[in-house]
């Protein structure tokens, strides 16, 4: 069975791309996201939430990728007393220009919530 | 403004599990200034109990809405309940027991702990500036009140735990009266302290009772 993922992304972290299982919600910056963003993407039936925000010190807005970070933590408290596994959030730095490691997190992150390898 | 905080999860769940249709109601007032019940605060809650029962193959509906006082009877008037058979409110206690009392035949369930009449520190941070004790004296405390800021609640100086303007009880809680003494040396005004408030009447207070305000001037029954 496939995993639904979700992605949550600063559009300028992340190009266009097509990625299997993958739906990709851009925003203007990570800073953006909000524990109901991310409570509605399980809501609507995804298997695991990906984060993807600019590298610490490159957020266009200073600092919403920190913000990002306490505010995933504050969901992800929300999510483990309904029973959700932190694991099935995760958050990663990438630029725009790094194509090839988003592949590998997508991969590693659909291995690590259907059960794979770790 | 009136601060809460949610209830967890767990607790929530436990008081709403004989009912099978909940509506989840945010507030628009305090509680969605200090982000503990206002409409976000519904969703996201509203958002997880679905997904829990969805999860645990259980057949719950969850709405969701929010009133822009629950509190004030004329704003309930459009609330929808075809068919709920619980409300979770996400208001003060004044508004949980406002929405009690209107609907007598519904059950209603607080999602907030109702915690104290203050103030926003900085953005995520809320303090206690006011115990509603009914007989205010800031006029004598240089606009800091020894009521609520003093965990003794004195009313002529510190106690002995007082030590370099911390509270005994705990060091990151500021001592009342040397926030005071600072505030009426800034104002010119260390004479006032010389000046001995009596015992405080605690009847103006909940030692008298459930209280209440009346204003016969705009009261529209005769």
């Amino acid at each position: 069975m496939s995993n639904k993922i979700f992605a949550f992304c600063c559009e300028n972290a992340v190009n266009d791309v097509n990625i299997p299982d993958l739906t990709i919600i851009k925003l203007p910056c990570s800073g953006r996201l909000d524990a109901l963003h991310i409570l509605k993407a399980f809501e609507n039936g995804a298997h695991g939430l990906l984060i993807l925000a600019c590298y610490e010190g490159a957020c266009k807005f200073i600092s919403g990728n920190i913000k990002t970070k306490k505010r995933l933590e504050y969901a992800k408290n929300i999510l483990k007393q309904i029973g959700i596994d932190d694991d099935k959030v995760q958050m990663h730095h990438v630029q725009i220009n790094q194509e090839q490691k988003l592949k590998e997190i997508v991969q590693d992150f659909k291995n690590r919530i259907s059960g794979g390898k770790k | 403004m009136i601060v809460g905080e949610q209830k967890t999860i767990s607790e929530i769940k436990d008081m709403l599990k004989t009912y099978k249709k909940i509506l989840v109601l945010g507030c628009g007032t305090c509680v969605t200034v200090c982000f503990a019940g206002g409409e976000r605060e519904a969703g996201i809650l509203a958002s997880a109990l679905r997904i829990d029962s969805q999860n645990n193959q259980k057949e719950i509906e969850i709405l969701e809405q929010t009133v822009t006082r629950q509190c004030d009877k004329e704003f309930l008037d459009k609330l929808e309940l075809d068919g709920v058979e619980a409300v979770l409110s996400l208001a003060c206690g004044a508004g949980v027991q406002t929405i009690a009392e209107t609907f007598t035949e519904m059950p209603v369930f607080p999602g907030l702990n109702t915690k104290f009449i203050g103030r926003n520190d900085e953005q995520g941070v809320w303090s206690e500036r006011c115990l509603g004790c009914g007989n205010c004296i800031l006029d004598k405390t240089g606009g800091v009140c020894p009521i609520a800021r003093c965990s003794k609640n004195l009313l002529n100086g510190p106690c002995g735990g007082s030590s370099d303007g911390k509270c005994e009880i705990d060091k990151s809680v500021d001592c009342g009266w040397q926030l005071i003494y600072n505030r009426l040396e800034k104002l010119g005004q260390l004479s006032s302290l010389e000046e001995i408030l009596p015992l405080k009447d605690w009847s103006t207070s909940r030692d008298g009772g459930p209280r209440k305000v009346i204003r016969e001037d705009l009261r529209l029954r005769d």
